[in-house]
C-alpha cells in the first residue's frame, strides 16, 4: 500500500474496530476470540485494500461472519468448555433475572455458528432477512429457517418457567 | 412466551456485544497481514511440511485426559498489593435484608462475567459493605469472603475483620461454594477438575476425575453434597444421542470424596444441581434442571423436584435451582419474580414474600439463615 492508502486503512481501523469488536464479541462470547476474529478480517482487508476501498465495511463484515462460520467447522463438534468459561449461570446462587440472562447467554453460545450469525445480524445489527442473506451468501428462506431453528432451540434450552418468572 | 423470548434474545445479544473491550488493533492487524503475505509466498513448502507433520503427529499428540497442572498456591498468604480491596459501607443498606423464615441476604454479586462491585453483609456490624470484586461469597459464619479477581484468574479470601485478602489460587477458578458447615471452599477448575481450599491454612487440594468414566458436557460445575464431605457433578448420558436443538440428558449425580477425589455413589437423578441448598434437609428430594418431553418428540429443559433414591420426578418447580434454597423438608425460599423472594411449598405456591432493595437489581444474591 502507498502512504495514502496506509493512512486510509489506519483511519478505517481506528473508526470501525470498536463496532466490529462488538459484533465479534456477540458471535464468540469472549474478548480474545473476538479480537482474533476482527484481526483476521482486517488483515485480509488490508491485503485487498485497493480493491475494496470503496466499501471496506461491507467486505470486512462479510469476512468476519464467514470466518466465524468456517472457523467453527474446523473445530470439533463439541469443544471442551475452557476453564475460564465453566458455566457459572447454572451453578451460582442468584436472582432469576440475572440467571435467566446467563442461561440465554449460554444457550446462544451453544447455537451452531451459522444460526448464531443469523441471530447477531438480525438482533444486534437489525438487518433484514435480505441483507442477512447477502452477507452470508445464502437464500432469504435459509435465513428465515436458521432464525426459526435458533429460536426453537433457545426455547427448549431455557425452561419456560424461567421466562414466565421474568415477565 | 414468543414475544418475551424475542425481547430477551435481543437484550442478551446486545449485552454480549457491549462486553467487548475497545482495543487498538492496528499494529497487530498489520503484523498479521504481513504473516499472511509470507505464508502465501512460501506456499510451495506446504506439501513438504504436511508430509513431515504427518510423520511427526503420532509423537506430538498430547493425551487428552492429561492431569491439570497443580494448583498454584501463594505459600505466604500475604495480601497482594495490586489487588487491595476497596471496602465501602453502603449508607442506604444499613441493616440486613430480612427474608421469610428469618433468613437474610448475605451477599449480592455480579452474575455474569461483568466487572463490578459486590455487596457483602458484615455480620459483625450488621451492615452491607461494597467490595471491589465481581464475585464475593461470604462463608456461612465468620468474617471470611471468597473473592475472585475481575479477570477470573485467582481466588482469594477476604477477611472483613482486617480488610486483607489472601490469594490462595492463581489460576482460573469458578463457582466458589462454601461447604454447608463453612469449613472448606470448593471451586471448579474445569469440567473434570475441582479444588478444595482449607481457609485456615490456605492449603489447596486439587482433584482431577477420570473423564472417560465420569463425563460431563453441560453445566459442569461441582457443588457440595449436604454432608460437607462429598461433592457432586452431573454426568451426561452419552447413550442418548446429542442433538444441538435439545438439552442433554443427565445420567445421574455422581458423588466424589472432597478430600481424595475418589468416586462414590451415583444417584439416579437426571438433572443438574446448582448448590448444596437445592437438597432438602432430609436429602430425599433435590431441585434440579432436568428435561421433559416437549410433545413433538423432542425435549426441553425444566426445573424439577426429584426423589433422590428412585430418580422419580415429583413435579416441576417454578423457580431456578440456582436461586432456590430449602428451608425445611416442605418449604423453599425462591425468587419467582424479579426482586421478590418468597417462601414456597413443593408445588411452588408462594406464601410470605420479601422485596429486595433496588441496589440488588441484576445482581445474584446469596442467602443464609440469620
Amino acid at each position: 500500500m502507498d502512504a495514502r492508502s496506509d493512512g486510509d486503512f489506519a483511519r478505517f481501523v481506528a473508526d470501525r474496530t470498536t463496532a466490529l469488536l462488538r459484533a465479534a464479541h456477540a458471535l464468540t462470547g469472549n474478548q480474545h476470540a473476538a479480537e482474533d476474529l476482527v484481526q483476521g478480517a482486517l488483515a485480509k482487508a488490508m491485503l485487498r485494500w485497493r480493491h475494496i476501498a470503496d466499501d471496506p465495511e461491507a467486505y470486512v463484515r462479510r469476512i468476519l461472519y464467514h470466518d466465524h462460520i468456517s472457523g467453527w467447522r474446523r473445530r470439533r463438534r463439541r469443544p471442551e468448555t475452557p476453564m475460564a468459561a465453566v458455566p457459572e449461570a447454572a451453578t451460582a446462587d442468584g436472582t432469576d433475572e440475572a440467571h435467566l440472562r446467563m442461561l440465554l447467554r449460554e444457550a446462544l453460545l451453544e447455537l451452531p455458528p451459522r444460526q448464531r450469525a443469523v441471530i447477531v445480524l438480525r438482533y444486534l445489527e437489525d438487518l433484514s432477512e435480505r441483507e442477512v442473506a447477502q452477507i452470508l451468501d445464502c437464500r432469504e428462506g435459509t435465513v428465515a429457517s436458521q432464525a426459526s431453528r435458533a429460536l426453537a432451540k433457545l426455547r427448549r434450552l431455557v425452561p419456560p418457567q424461567a421466562v414466565e418468572a421474568w415477565r | 412466551m414468543t414475544e418475551d423470548l424475542d425481547r430477551l434474545v435481543r437484550d442478551t445479544v446486545v449485552e454480549l456485544a457491549a462486553e467487548a473491550q475497545p482495543r487498538d488493533l492496528l499494529a497487530s492487524v498489520q503484523a498479521r497481514a504481513r504473516r499472511i503475505r509470507v505464508v502465501r509466498g512460501i506456499g510451495y513448502l506446504c506439501a513438504a511440511l504436511v508430509a513431515a507433520v504427518s510423520l511427526a503427529v503420532p509423537f506430538l499428540a498430547v493425551h487428552r485426559d492429561r492431569a491439570l497442572p497443580p494448583a498454584t498456591v501463594d505459600p505466604t498468604g500475604t495480601p497482594s498489593p495490586s489487588h487491595r480491596p476497596t471496602i465501602v459501607p453502603v449508607a442506604d443498606l444499613g441493616a440486613p435484608v430480612v427474608l421469610p423464615r428469618g433468613w437474610v441476604v448475605t451477599a449480592a454479586v455480579q452474575a455474569g462475567p461483568d466487572t463490578g462491585d459486590s455487596y457483602v453483609l458484615d455480620r459483625a456490624t450488621h451492615r452491607y459493605l461494597r467490595v471491589g470484586y465481581p464475585t464475593a461469597w461470604p462463608a456461612p459464619t465468620g468474617s471470611l469472603v471468597a473473592v475472585t479477581r475481575p479477570d477470573g484468574t485467582g481466588l482469594g479470601l477476604l477477611d472483613l475483620a482486617t480488610a486483607a485478602v489472601r490469594w490462595v489460587l492463581q489460576q482460573p477458578a469458578t463457582n466458589p461454594q462454601w461447604s454447608p458447615d463453612g469449613n472448606r471452599l470448593l471451586v471448579t477448575l474445569s469440567p473434570d477438575a475441582f479444588a478444595v481450599v482449607d481457609p485456615g491454612t490456605g492449603r489447596v487440594s486439587t482433584h482431577t476425575i477420570d473423564r472417560s468414566a465420569y463425563r460431563c458436557d453441560d453445566a459442569c460445575g461441582f457443588s457440595w453434597y449436604p454432608d460437607s464431605r462429598q461433592v457432586v457433578l452431573a454426568l451426561t448420558d452419552t447413550s442418548v444421542p446429542h442433538r444441538d436443538a435439545w438439552p442433554d440428558v443427565q445420567r445421574g449425580l455422581q458423588l466424589f470424596d472432597a478430600a481424595t477425589g475418589a468416586p462414590g455413589a451415583l444417584l439416579p437423578v437426571h438433572g443438574t444441581v446448582a448448590h448444596a441448598g437445592d437438597w432438602s434437609p432430609d436429602r430425599r428430594t433435590v431441585l434440579v434442571t432436568g428435561t421433559a418431553a416437549d410433545g413433538t418428540g423432542g425435549r426441553h429443559a425444566e426445573y424439577q423436584l426429584v426423589d433422590t433414591a428412585t430418580g422419580q420426578v415429583r413435579g416441576p418447580y417454578p423457580a431456578q435451582p440456582a436461586s432456590s434454597w430449602w428451608v425445611d423438608d416442605q418449604q423453599l425460599l425462591s425468587i419467582p419474580a424479579r426482586l421478590r423472594v418468597c417462601a414456597t411449598d413443593r408445588a411452588g405456591a408462594a406464601g410470605a414474600c420479601a422485596t429486595l432493595p433496588a441496589d440488588f437489581t441484576e445482581l445474584a444474591i446469596v442467602i443464609a439463615p440469620s
